[in-house]
């Protein structure tokens, strides 16, 4: 795709459609090729049954939820005019378990729940899990740091799939001057996916001296919505029908 | 205030380059004799770095090296002009990954406006992050500056020329077998890249003195710790520079260091002062590794094989890597003892004349000297 500032993205289109087989729920997307000085990853794409999945591969975030990396891979932009790389995407879709309490409760089935799990998932964050911390300076400096969103309205809303997928931002100041964007899809009793994407504008000839901030904020976006444009996530009857429950 | 010349303004002096310099810089190719165009000469001290970049068996290359001869023409910035001829200063001509810069300057052996390749520098855009060790958080799931360079992790990986801390973590990755939440990364941008490794010959900025000052400052914190390190590429020049400001012997540190971009006698010779072990990670993979994947790192070791083939014999590996680094060792003097690399470069030094023999100038008639060795010649031998 063509973008403003004479930036061209890969094929999405012509790309690679990968499938994950969860129970409840598939997820497809169109995976550009990979672009980068690491190796790329992609796991086992049938996962039905999580029971078979190594223990290893899980990651125990400290907050509870445990996290299995799906995908990971990175792509270029390119400027139109001298071909050089002027951003770089870096991409990640993990699946994330909640925790037994927040599965319990339900916490991703109802979009107005779901928002704030999210908005309380990512104070915590924040205050790396010291509760006595919320509330206080301690977590209004570290939010801040983290470029994290400033209230739940900052949470973006996008409907897809007859479902609200969540976007928060999340960085540092200390690695670059914008956050990532993670986005948190529901996909099942047990579990929901974020995707990352990290998007690093490095050009000297597309930086904020030339070329404004907000163009190159937009520019971020827009790709940012072309990648999410293109997942997909279809539920089976039987999770549809839970979801509907939830709604009531 | 008649009198006052700027600084800027070169005197003619300046526009001379001294005969006893002018044996340094052989001519670029036989297509940049100045027969047609400018005469295009190099200095002789990047045919390293040279041959690391350009790999003229391919049609990149090739195009490098066409690129650069069509300097001939557009020397000074003008399309065959000659308003741009008595200037001395530098001037920066990037072409296909590379950045060139050069001088016009009189070159007396010809008789003519000559260019000068001074520099060569690798052209690969910017990265993004400032110099320091990275730690992971397990709450925000990223790699964050960790201002304190305390370490808590058992795992150090000293990144190359990457684009981000993203790059270098999963590069870090790929490298140790270690999950990401269990290394830390010592990150470099482009900037402190560009000027290390066999690329860095000019002054230092304040960026690159930081950084490697805040590597030595993690050594010294964490001297007593037992840490697994792996550097990579110029990794290991930033690696090489900090140990001058380590005060304390490292015994607890084991090292692991993967197609240096370099002074790797150096490194090796300080590493082994501080007690450092060699060794880590998989038992297959030697401590002191040139995968063959980088052609810089490739280059760099043939420029000086005999004496790193030496250093590497008299390294002592940890007793699991024994195996490995010898057959690497094997491997490595197998190729330093056919010296294509030291005899083309040989070939091409004893070619250049001896200063002050201007001897071909008869007059202002120009006369070619066709019969020395170019540069690019000397850089095909090698391929």
């Amino acid at each position: 795709m063509r973008f403003s500032l004479d930036v061209i993205g890969p094929d999405f289109d012509n790309s690679d459609l990968i499938v994950f087989q969860f129970s409840g729920a598939d997820l497809s997307f169109r995976l550009p090729d990979h672009h980068g000085s690491y190796n790329c990853f992609l796991a086992a794409q049938d996962m039905t049954d999580m029971s078979k999945v190594s223990s290893d591969a899980w990651s125990q975030h400290p907050l509870g939820q445990k996290d299995l990396r799906l995908v990971k891979q990175s792509w270029f932009y390119d400027d139109i005019e001298s071909q050089n790389h002027v951003v770089l995407c870096d991409f990640k879709i993990e699946l994330v378990e909640l925790a037994p309490a927040e599965q319990a409760q339900a916490v991703h089935l109802k979009p107005a729940d779901f928002e704030k799990w999210l908005y309380h998932h990512y104070r915590l964050i924040a205050v790396e899990g010291v509760e006595s911390h919320l509330g206080t300076e301690i977590e209004a400096l570290a939010r801040k740091e983290h470029m994290m969103p400033a209230d739940m309205s900052a949470i973006e809303k996008l409907d897809k799939d007859g479902l609200v997928w969540l976007t928060a931002t999340l960085g540092h100041v200390s690695i670059r001057d914008r956050p990532d964007w993670r986005t948190y899809i529901p996909l099942n009793e047990s579990s929901i996916l974020t995707v990352t994407c990290s998007i690093t504008i490095f050009s000297s000839d597309h930086d904020s001296i030339t070329i404004p901030m907000p163009e190159l904020d937009q520019l971020r976006k827009d790709i940012r919505d072309e990648i999410l444009d293109n997942i997909s996530v279809t539920y089976s009857s039987a999770f549809q029908e839970r979801l509907n429950q939830a709604e009531r | 205030m008649a009198n006052h010349i700027p600084s800027h303004i070169p005197s003619a002096r300046r526009t001379h380059l001294a005969s006893s310099e002018l044996k340094n810089y052989p001519l670029f190719s036989d297509n940049t004799r100045g027969s047609c165009g400018r005469p295009v000469r190099i200095n002789i001290a990047l045919f390293t770095a040279f041959a690391g970049l350009v790999d003229s068996s391919t049609s990149s290359g090739q195009t490098t090296i066409r690129q650069i001869e069509n300097l001939r023409n557009i020397g000074g910035g003008n399309q065959g002009g000659l308003s741009n001829i008595n200037c001395a200063f530098k001037h920066i001509h990037p072409v296909n990954g590379l950045n060139v810069f050069y001088s016009i300057l009189d070159d007396s052996m010809l008789g003519k406006k000559t260019l000068f390749i001074t520099d060569i520098r690798p052209n690969n855009g910017e990265s993004v992050g400032a110099p320091g060790l990275y730690a992971y958080s397990g709450f925000s799931k990223i790699h964050k500056l960790n201002p304190n360079a305390e370490l808590q992790e058992k795992t150090v990986y000293i990144s190359g020329q990457v684009k981000n801390i993203d790059t270098a973590v999963e590069k870090g990755c790929d490298r140790t077998g270690i999950k990401a939440e269990d290394m830390a990364v010592f990150f470099s941008p482009q900037k402190v890249v560009n000027e290390l490794g066999v690329w860095g010959r000019s002054n230092q900025s304040q960026i690159t003195a930081d950084a490697i000052a805040e590597l030595s400052d993690v050594m010294n914190k964490n001297s007593k710790k037992r840490i697994y390190w792996v550097a990579e590429a110029e990794g290991a020049a930033i690696l090489e520079k900090s140990l001058d400001g380590v005060s304390s012997t490292l015994g607890g540190f084991r090292m692991r260091v993967i197609d240096p971009l370099a002074n790797t006698q150096a490194l090796l010779q300080k590493l082994k002062l501080k007690a450092v072990k060699f060794g880590g990670g998989h038992a297959d993979t030697p401590p002191i590794e040139y995968t063959g994947t980088s052609r810089s790192a490739q280059m760099l070791f043939s420029s000086n094989a005999e004496a790193l083939v030496r250093e590497l014999k008299n390294t002592r590996v940890m007793r699991d890597y024994r195996e490995v680094h010898d057959g690497m060792v094997d491997a490595l003097s197998g190729t330093a003892n056919k010296g294509t690399f030291g005899k083309s470069k040989g070939a091409l030094a004893n070619h250049m004349p001896q200063a002050g023999l201007p001897r071909k100038l008869t007059g202002n008639k120009v006369a070619v000297n066709s019969s020395s060795l170019t540069f690019v010649s000397a850089i095909k031998r090698l391929a």
